[in-house]
Parts: structure tokens; C-alpha cells; sequence
């Protein structure tokens, strides 16, 4: 079945062309990428033959399997997926045991440098031992897996996924709210004469509304991820960062909530406060080289 | 009155894109008459403030031509009251819309025969005529032009 092409199979299942070109002008769209490309990811879907896809269920609710599993209904996605090869699933395969463990394997295996990888919930970092599959952790399966795994983005696609997660965030960001003690140390730094900058991965215009109702008195100085190659966890905002400040790196402190801040920190050679407002504790924020730890933005003395 | 519709009261938000969108729907149909070059935007990925697609529609309104195509869910073609500038509106089976694109071309694609289908239809047309015309009887399955070439071949180029 697997050398079947796919549009020879979703031709014998009474898929028209022009019901593949429908689709695939709404895939162009979700994917932001130009409706002119309809046709031809038509014909490349045509030509290809049905790809391994290994889909790895981790920390998720299984609502999206469910969801799938129980369509009741033919729908063109359906058809889309069963021209797929799905080789690994173990929420599906539960039952299977180490058998499953073995198709996933194989399939790597068979189609290394090729397959394609679905990644479905979280990934405990922390503490791996919360999440295993087998006795081996999300995160090691899916280094495992993902070393094989083959699509190189299209020039300019990242570049448009990008803009287009920044664009639904801004959409869904509409009344941010502020951390408490931000704005009120923010006019204490000002207060104090020290400079301070905001460094983010994302672009500006996506953190727009959450700068505007910190409510500042002056624009503030925003070093944001389309100034450098390399986002978070690479040191590179941080470093330019601190030469807009005119500082030495060291010298700087610089507080952030996320793991990601904290290795950044440790990469450019410069403090870090994590604070234990974002999504890790304590324990994470230090074991990923925290200088200080505080609960609130609140503590931080100037 | 028990519809959002229903409630007399509108809000006016504007993105500024309306007026940019429809000066590249003109430069697209001037390409499109000087240079045979269709184009095909995307209503979803211009950001729109509420109200706003209905206002391009509402521009654009309706002209002659309406197609309603039944694949995969309903998709309807409307040529706009501007020749070649026509409205295609994708919904899936639950009749939900997955997408609506103003295309501005002499057709839109999906209104084309499409070729892959036309080969299996001069196969079929060939089969179920021989069978009319009896098993003794064989005909050409393959029209030529003058020069020989395969006709699908000489429209697949076209």
C-alpha cells in the first residue's frame, strides 16, 4: 500500500481533482502560504507516495485522537490521513505493548531521513520520569525520533509561521494582564537612573499590547527576535541587548521566567533573576542556571 | 430580533486594508489584461477588522456568472460585478467555510476541466461505446491532431 501514490488513492476513494484542489487551496490558507501554491501542492500531493508519519502522544488530554478516531463521517482530512502510513501511535497501540515499540523502530528504520514526526502535548523537562512511553521519556523518544525525521522547511515558510502564530496571539492578546510589581519596578529602575530594556523572541507588534498596559510614562527600549539570527535559548538578544544599554553583559541583570531565559543567560555570560510567575518552578528555573529565584517581580531590590 | 444580526447596532473598526485590497484587485486585473498573469488572493490572511470582508463583498457585488460546485462540501463561483474578478467560497460538509478567495483570472482553476480527469473521461466515453456498438467493433481510443500530437497532450500545454 505504501507505494501507492496518493493521488491514485484518493482518485479510488472518488476524490475528484477538483475536490484536492479545494482542499488544498484551504491547506495554502491555513498554512499562510499563498493561495497560488494551491495547485502546486496539488500535484506534489498527487505525485508523493503515502509518507511514514510517527506520531508521538506525550503530556496531552487524548481529545485530539479521540477526535479523529471517532469522526463519524468520511471527511476529505480522513481521507487525506489514511493516505498516510501512520506507523506509530501508542495511544492507539496501547494494547500492542512492546510490539508497538518495535513498528516505531522499524519504521525509523525503513524511512530514515524521510518519515515525518506529529508531536501531540507537553514534554515534561523538570523531572522526565512524570511522562514515559516504554520506560524511555518524552523528551528522549522524541530526540530519538526526530533525528530522523525529514522536511526541510520551504525558504521564507518559518519566516511565515512566525508571523502568522504572532498574528493569531496578537488577535487572542487583546487585554493582557500585567504582572504584579512590573510596572511598579519598572519606575523604580527609571526612578534610580539604571537602563533597562525589553529583550523577547517574539516580534515587537505581537508584545505590543502587553507593553501598552504596563501604561509607561516614556516608549521603551524592545530588542526583539527579528534583530538577531538566533532566539532564546542562543545568547545573541541578550548580547545585543546589552550593547544597546552600552553595558557589559556581566553587568546586567536580567529577569525572565522560562528555562529558555536562564540557559540564554548562562550563554551570554550574564546574571539572571528567574522569577516563578511562568510555567517552571523554582527547582527548574535554578537547575537551568538561575542566578537568584524569586516568587514575585515585587522582591527584586534597587 | 433573537439573531446577532437582528440587534440594530454596528460597530466601525478599521484595519485600513479594505481600501489597499481593492487597489490590488485593480493592479491584478491589469496584469491579468496585459500580461495573461491570473492572481489569487486570500481574504484569511488579510488582517480584517470585523465587518470589513463584508464591506470588499458588498464592493465587489455580484455579476452574471454564478457556478455551485458539490465536492467535498459545497463551493460556490460568483464573478463579481467587475469581469474577471470572481468570488470563491470553499465550505466543508457541515457547510462551515474553509476558506474564500478572490481570484482574478479569464476562469477560476477549479471551474477548469481538469486534464487528469478528462484523460479517464476519453477512456471511459471510448469503453462505454464500444459497448453499445458490440464487442466486433473496434474504435481509435486516442484523437489526433493534424500532426499527430495526443489532444490532451496539445490542452495539458495550453
Amino acid at each position: 500500500m505504501r507505494d501507492v501514490l496518493v493521488g491514485d488513492y484518493l482518485r479510488s476513494r472518488g476524490l475528484t481533482r477538483r475536490g484536492l484542489l479545494k482542499f488544498c487551496a484551504a491547506a495554502a490558507s491555513w498554512m499562510a502560504l499563498p493561495p497560488t501554491l494551491a495547485q502546486e501542492i496539488a500535484a506534489a500531493l498527487e505525485k508523493a507516495r503515502r509518507p511514514s508519519v510517527i506520531w508521538l502522544p506525550f503530556q496531552e488530554c487524548t481529545g485530539c485522537t479521540e477526535s479523529i478516531t471517532r469522526a463519524d463521517s468520511s471527511t476529505l482530512e480522513s481521507l487525506i490521513f489514511e493516505a498516510i502510513s501512520l506507523d506509530y501511535q501508542h495511544t492507539l497501540q496501547a494494547a500492542a505493548g512492546e510490539a508497538a515499540e518495535e513498528a516505531r523502530r522499524r519504521a525509523m528504520q525503513d524511512n530514515w531521513g524521510k518519515y515525518l514526526v506529529v508531536v501531540d502535548g507537553s514534554i515534561p523537562l523538570g523531572n522526565p520520569g512524570y511522562s514515559t512511553i516504554a520506560g524511555v521519556s518524552n523528551a528522549d523518544m522524541l530526540r530519538e525520533v526526530a533525528e530522523g525525521a525529514g522536511m526541510p522547511l520551504a525558504p521564507g515558510r518559518d519566516e511565515a509561521i512566525d508571523e502568522r502564530c504572532g498574528r493569531i496571539f496578537a488577535e487572542m492578546n487583546r487585554h493582557p494582564a500585567v504582572l504584579p510589581g512590573a510596572g511598579d519596578l519598572l519606575a523604580r529602575l527609571d526612578a534610580a537612573g539604571i537602563p533597562w530594556a525589553i529583550a523577547t523572541s517574539s516580534r515587537r507588534e505581537q508584545v505590543a499590547a502587553s507593553v501598552d498596559a504596563l501604561r509607561l510614562t516614556r516608549a521603551p527600549l524592545i530588542v526583539d527576535g527579528t534583530h538577531v539570527a538566533h532566539a532564546k535559548p542562543a545568547p545573541d538578544l541578550l548580547l545585543l541587548t546589552a550593547s544597546h544599554l552600552n553595558a557589559d553583559p556581566a553587568s546586567c541583570w536580567y529577569v525572565g521566567d522560562a528555562t529558555w531565559d536562564m540557559l540564554a543567560c548562562i550563554a551570554a555570560g550574564m546574571p539572571a533573576i528567574g522569577v516563578t510567575t511562568g510555567a517552571v518552578d523554582a527547582a527548574a528555573l535554578l537547575a537551568a542556571g538561575a542566578t537568584r529565584v524569586v516568587a514575585s517581580l515585587a522582591e527584586i531590590a534597587v | 430580533m433573537n439573531t446577532l444580526a437582528g440587534i440594530p447596532v454596528s460597530v466601525e473598526l478599521a484595519s485600513g486594508n479594505v481600501e489597499l485590497l481593492l487597489h490590488e484587485i485593480g493592479h491584478a486585473l491589469e496584469r491579468l489584461l496585459e500580461f495573461g498573469q491570473a492572481s489569487i488572493m486570500d481574504l484569511r490572511g488579510v488582517p480584517l477588522a470585523p465587518g470589513e470582508e463584508g464591506r470588499i463583498l458588498e464592493f465587489l457585488g455580484t455579476g452574471e456568472v454564478r457556478a455551485e460546485l458539490e465536492c467535498g462540501g459545497l463551493s460556490t463561483v460568483n464573478e463579481s460585478r467587475f469581469a474577471g474578478v470572481w468570488i470563491v467560497t470553499h465550505h466543508d460538509p457541515s457547510g462551515e467555510i474553509i476558506g474564500r478567495l478572490i481570484e482574478i483570472s479569464f476562469v477560476p482553476d477549479i471551474i477548469r476541466s481538469q486534464v487528469a480527469e478528462m484523460r479517464e473521461s476519453r477512456e471511459r466515453i471510448a469503453r462505454e461505446v464500444a459497448l453499445m456498438s458490440g464487442p466486433a467493433v473496434s474504435r481509435p481510443t486516442t484523437a489526433r491532431s493534424t500532426d499527430g500530437e495526443d489532444t490532451a497532450k496539445v490542452l495539458e500545454k495550453r
